[in-house]
């Protein structure tokens, strides 16, 4: 067991032979109440310490998981809780454990952050190749620790190799598992026992598109650089890989609408893309090729633009197919469907989709095509562009409410 | 197919220059496309779905598919009923593998076609072989890897097999030096790939300072890529002059893949992997695909003669290159010849999964 647990943060003081055990012996006892101004401070100065820091031009992601913590918006996620009725008390849950993916990105630092913000201890097992971005933000936690020493018992940062055992033993000391990762990494860590008292959040693969109305397009063309550059947005960081990132585009409305629109769109999408900084790899334009040869194969999609095209298009007649989802690689890659009504969207949504953005839909509409949705499918609705912003509601949990416990008194 | 046996009846497999393969090479493989596009539902509808032609009149404008794809799905232009051996690329555990389907005459013409290619260089006479791997990594048929496949193909050029390994891929010493012992009087040809033959049999050598000196004139062949070696700091040079001070002066790399099994490109003795008149190397862009010029690195596009029982005739790896000529390479062989820098950059896992799905 010695030293396979390997620390990030400065508190790697343990060195028996049970790290696993120091390491839940060693955290702190006491219990803060959620949003402390204790917590709040170490949260803001994290923030500031990655805002202040020029070098973070480089990881946009993490100026905007910055953004999320600094001060004001701390304080607004505060007022909208301490709003609520006040016959209990929060508190929160006590040690929980984060397990983030084996990926360059960072925005597993979100659930867990909050899950610090809500008083509780944070154990965070990271992957043990990790990128540029990741290590910025552990320099940057690493330096706020410093300055908090009250937090260096109550956030650790640390890795190991793959092994069961060690996830096992932990997870039975602790009060809330939080998984991030690709559906297999989900269910093999689910498939590990917890205490019987202890909860569960899993964020596994999720799929998300992008709803047009074809007409809106036709007679809102003034709107249109900006809806388009959103939508750019939306879809060139993360790669188009994360969870919320838009990857198929519904278009809605009349074949003649459609036609029209789609023409329009994508001629303001390359005038507006043209003064974007994006990258497209070879090995971006070598998945798109792969992702198209394979699905063409199977005749789930033929070509618009073709995989050195950067976006690569391809028509799709029905996203029902669970391979479209699966083998999606990203990297600047939209399917296409057209629908005529309202009907035809909901019947294309499955239970893993995630985000739906929108462009001229208006509410009754976005209602009855909720209420149309035949499975559990879609957990945020959202205009164009706001598909990356994090929110304490995620994938239908709110996570303050998951992160804490409310203690009835009367 | 007679295009085949014609080069079978020649004295190498070097002897067709540039203008073959903008006549007959090509007529033959946009024959061998028509036939993937009849019998090959998958190669078909990737042609369609795609809009590729098939009825271009340059091999540069030729439709190709890349290797990757022979790993998310089974493409083949038989019926079930006509299904001979299927081969499996050494994937490591969990990693898909490309699985590649043969009836009985694709399997013999691979046979043939990679004897003629080795005997360019080995000589027609069997010689005593030295196989730098364990016996067991051939007996288990069921698992047909890439490294049994190796091995099985290039067996028959040699005699009085010994394996150089034991089952845990242990130097056994006592087998080596017997082998050396029976067989010094001739030159022997040794066989491995060429991590195994650095990590498993020379350093053993070194490190020990064992004694082992193989027949002068020997020759070994080696393949299987230079990734693992080259993030030792081990090249080509290295390795030669390295196995030259075990007695082996002459040693020559292969590049070949489980997609077009046969129709290797062998290296010469100015050190450049050659086109045979069975295959064809293009080199593209990275980001446009467009073929490049001479000197100047991309990705390697592989065409084949061979395929016949799947559409594996002309295919785009994720290996870099550049050709260095044509038909003028002071081996004297004719055709193109090249280099490979190494492997293209995948791109990055990220957001919120972990999985690469592609």
């Amino acid at each position: 067991m010695n030293r396979e647990i390997k620390f990030f943060t400065s508190n790697y003081f343990i060195e028996s032979d049970n790290q696993f055990y120091d390491l839940i012996s060693s955290a702190e006892n006491t219990t803060i109440p959620p949003f402390s101004d204790n917590v709040i401070n170490f949260i803001n100065n994290f923030s500031k310490s990655i805002l202040l820091d020029r070098n973070s031009r480089n990881f946009p992601e993490l100026v905007v998981l910055a953004d999320f913590f600094s001060k004001r918006n701390t304080k607004k996620i505060f007022n909208q809780i301490s709003n609520e009725d006040n016959n209990y008390v929060l508190l929160p849950l006590g040690k929980t454990f984060h397990i983030a993916p084996s990926n360059v990105d960072t925005i597993f630092l979100y659930s867990s952050l909050i899950a610090l913000m809500c008083g509780n201890i944070c154990f965070i097992r990271l992957s043990s190749q990790h990128s540029e971005q990741v290590n910025f933000a552990i320099e940057k936690l690493n330096l706020v620790l410093s300055q908090h020493s009250e937090f260096m018992k109550r956030l650790f940062l640390f890795t190991y190799k793959h092994n069961k055992e060690i996830t096992r033993k932990i997870s039975c000391h602790i009060d809330l598992r939080v998984i991030w990762g690709g559906d297999n990494a989900v269910k093999e860590i689910r498939s590990i026992p917890l205490n019987p008292m202890a909860r569960e959040l899993a964020f596994p693969n999720r799929f998300s598109f992008t709803v047009i109305k074809s007409k809106e397009v036709i007679t809102n063309q003034s709107d249109l650089t900006s809806m388009v550059e959103a939508f750019i947005n939306d879809t060139v960081y993360f790669d188009q890989q994360a969870c919320s990132s838009p990857r198929s585009l519904i278009w809605f409305g009349s074949q003649n609408d459609t036609k029209k629109a789609k023409d329009i769109f994508w001629k303001y999408y390359h005038s507006v893309l043209i003064n974007k900084d994006y990258q497209n790899t070879s090995g971006m334009m070598m998945d798109r090729l792969v992702a198209t040869n394979f699905l063409s194969a199977m005749n789930l999609s033929k070509r618009i633009t073709s995989a050195i095209d950067y976006p690569t298009r391809l028509k799709v007649h029905d996203l029902n197919a669970q391979i479209l989802r699966e083998f999606h690689p990203g990297n600047g890659l939209f399917y296409e469907i057209e629908v005529q009504h309202i009907g035809q969207i909901a019947t294309q949504v499955k239970n893993t989709d995630q985000t739906l953005t929108y462009f001229g839909l208006d509410k009754s509409e976005i209602s009855e095509l909720l209420f149309l949705i035949p499975n559990r499918g879609v957990d945020r609705i959202l205009p164009i562009g706001k598909a990356l912003d994090f929110s304490i509601i995620w994938d239908g949990y709110n996570l303050i409410d998951e992160f804490t416990r409310k203690v009835v008194i009367r | 197919m007679n295009l085949i046996k014609n080069i079978l009846n020649q004295k190498t497999p070097f002897e067709r220059d540039s203008k073959f393969r903008s006549t007959d090479f090509l007529e033959e493989i946009k024959t061998l496309m028509e036939h993937h596009y009849e019998n090959s539902e998958g190669f078909r509808n990737i042609i369609r779905n795609n809009e590729y032609e098939l009825t271009s009149n340059s091999l540069e404008d030729l439709p190709f598919i890349p290797t990757r794809l022979f790993k998310l799905l089974d493409l083949k232009s038989i019926p079930e009923s006509d299904i001979f051996k299927v081969m499996t690329s050494s994937g490591t555990s969990g990693q898909a593998v490309s699985k590649i389907f043969l009836d009985r005459s694709s399997a013999s013409i691979q046979t043939k076609v990679l004897k003629h290619i080795i005997t360019s260089c080995l000589g027609n006479k069997r010689k005593d072989m030295l196989i730098i791997d364990s016996e067991g990594t051939i007996k288990d048929r069921k698992k047909f890897s890439a490294r049994t496949a190796g091995i099985l193909g290039f067996s028959s050029f040699g005699r009085n097999h010994t394996y150089a390994l034991d089952e845990g891929l242990e130097l056994n010493l006592e087998r080596v030096q017997n082998f050396i012992t029976n067989y010094s009087k001739d030159p022997v040809f040794i066989f491995g790939f060429t991590f195994m033959i650095w990590k498993n049999f020379f350093l053993k050598i070194q490190s020990e300072n064992l004694n082992v000196c193989l027949p002068k004139n020997s020759i070994l062949l080696h393949g299987g890529g230079w990734k693992k070696l080259l993030s030792e700091q081990v090249d080509n040079k290295l390795f030669k002059e390295s196995l030259n001070k075990i007695g082996i002066n002459n040693v020559y790399d292969y590049y070949g893949m489980i997609e077009q099994t046969g129709s290797i490109f062998l290296e010469c003795n100015q050190g450049y992997f050659h086109c045979s008149d069975y295959s064809e190397i293009i080199i593209r862009n990275t980001l446009t695909l467009e073929p490049v010029a001479f000197h100047q690195e991309g990705i390697i596009q592989v065409l084949s003669l061979l395929p016949t029982s799947y559409p594996g005739n002309s295919l785009l790896t994720e290996d870099l290159g550049m050709i260095l000529g044509e038909d003028d390479c002071k081996c004297g062989r004719k055709g193109k010849y090249f280099a490979i820098s190494g492997r293209m950059k995948e791109s990055e896992i990220r957001g919120c999964s972990d999985t690469r799905v592609i």
